[in-house]
């Protein structure tokens, strides 16, 4: 029973991956890139997570692994933050435009 | 058969990623190619139930190696891409872009380097084929004398009791790297490098969050490498990352301490191993480098512990150096 649980769980999660990357490859501009990962991603992993959550030995394991997927979350949404930010930033600057690499740490 | 077709689906994956990593005529993309390429062979350690070179792979070959070649790409880039405007069609794909000042490699160097890896190739699959069929190595012979060791975990008794000499060769090598980075960036000191901290409250907490989770995991990694995978070098890269993270949004990291602390930290793994090897010679009743078998696991939780630190500040140095750009003329 919590066996099936889990199993269903991964694959919804697997489905929200699977959307998120599919986003990752259609969507137009970086800004709904970001969009569709962190929001089906950090989905998918939580369903994981809580499969794995289900099927783990000991109270211990579980909170771990809820734990990552809590780092996960956090990490996550700062970096899109960051993107975000960037990408805007570099919109208004008048040399800007999408022929500059991704990659920028100064501002 | 489900095991067997993601193996074959690893492989093939593994594969792909190397041979578009060796076609891709873009930096950027190599090296997110290169990070995708250790996070699928960390993969396939797992799958051929290596934990310990796994943790390692993904901690060390895609994450940090991955840092230090996105830090070498952004000082690079600037350049190319200015003479890549200048000069639209002259530069073919896939042309030399590494640095315009420096001779680019002609058709010899290129043959004399295929020529190399070539008998590299060949002397290890000679190597490969060398090896017994029917045989378990080592394996045996650790498994009777880890008692001697006191530790549970058989390949942290490998790295920090019977291969010793290794571990303190490979923190020599960590030192030296250091020491070529100090010197072709010409720093006296971390402290004397430009500092552009990144002005966003949202990323201070998460940083200021992940701060004492990450002394957690680095303490919890390195005790863990006695009876499971883990130890000195998984936990050394993720007190790095801490430090790199402090160093991004401007908090105390490796750069605010004075040069003789900095010298201290990063040889401290080393020296340590380097008083035991004294220690242990001069006193005669033991051969070089070998435990008191009574405190066994205290030493080589010391040196463990030592080590950490050492890896943790130079790896966090080494990234710190190579990110940091210098003030554009």
């Amino acid at each position: 029973m919590i066996a099936a649980a889990a199993i269903g769980l991964c694959l919804a999660g697997a489905f929200f991956f699977l959307a998120g990357t599919v986003g990752l490859l259609r969507f137009p501009d970086a800004m709904s890139r970001i969009h569709a990962l962190t929001k089906a991603d950090n989905l998918g992993l939580g369903l994981i997570a809580l499969a794995l959550m289900l099927t783990s030995q000991s109270l211990a394991e579980m909170l771990k692994i809820l734990l990552i997927w809590l780092v996960a979350l956090a990490a996550s949404s700062t970096i899109c933050f960051l993107l975000g930010r960037s990408m805007q930033r570099r919109s208004q600057s008048p040399s800007g435009g999408d022929a500059q690499p991704l990659v920028r740490y100064r501002h | 058969m489900l095991s067997l077709a993601f193996d074959l689906l690893l492989a093939g994956a593994l594969l792909l990623v190397s041979w578009r990593l060796l076609q891709a005529s873009d930096l950027f993309q190599a090296t997110v190619l290169f990070i995708s390429f250790g996070l699928f062979l960390a993969l396939a350690w797992v799958r051929l139930q290596a934990p310990d070179i796994a943790l390692a792979e993904a901690a060390v070959g895609a994450g940090l190696a991955g840092v230090l070649l996105i830090g070498t790409f952004k000082r690079i880039e600037p350049q190319s891409r200015q003479n890549h405007d200048a000069n639209d069609d002259v530069q073919p794909p896939g042309a030399c872009r590494l640095d315009q000042a420096a001779a680019c490699p002609g058709r010899f160097h290129y043959g004399m380097a295929g020529g190399c890896a070539g008998m590299l190739t060949l002397l290890l699959a000679l190597a490969v084929m060398d090896l017994p069929r029917q045989g378990t190595g080592l394996t045996e012979i650790v498994a009777d004398n880890l008692e001697m060791v006191g530790v549970d975990h058989p390949v942290t008794a490998v790295l920090l009791a019977f291969r010793l000499y290794d571990t303190w060769l490979e923190l020599g090598v960590l030192l030296l790297a250091l020491i070529g980075v100090f010197g072709v960036r010409g720093a006296q000191d971390l402290r004397s490098l430009p500092a552009h901290p990144v002005d966003a409250p949202v990323l201070r907490g998460l940083v200021l969050l992940l701060g004492p989770l990450t002394v957690l995991v680095t303490v919890h990694l390195l005790w863990l490498g006695d009876h499971a995978p883990g130890g000195a070098f998984q936990a050394g890269v993720v007190l790095a990352a801490g430090l790199v993270l402090f160093r991004l949004v401007g908090l105390p990291s490796v750069d605010r301490l004075p040069r003789v602390t900095l010298v201290c930290l990063v040889v401290l793994g080393f020296a340590t191993i380097l008083l035991l090897a004294v220690a242990t010679t001069l006193l005669s009743i033991y051969h070089p480098l070998e435990y008191p078998p009574l405190w066994s696991k205290t030493m080589i939780l010391t040196l463990e512990a030592a080590a950490t630190v050492s890896i943790g500040v130079t790896l966090a140095a080494l990234v710190i150096l190579v990110l940091v750009v210098d003030e554009e003329p």
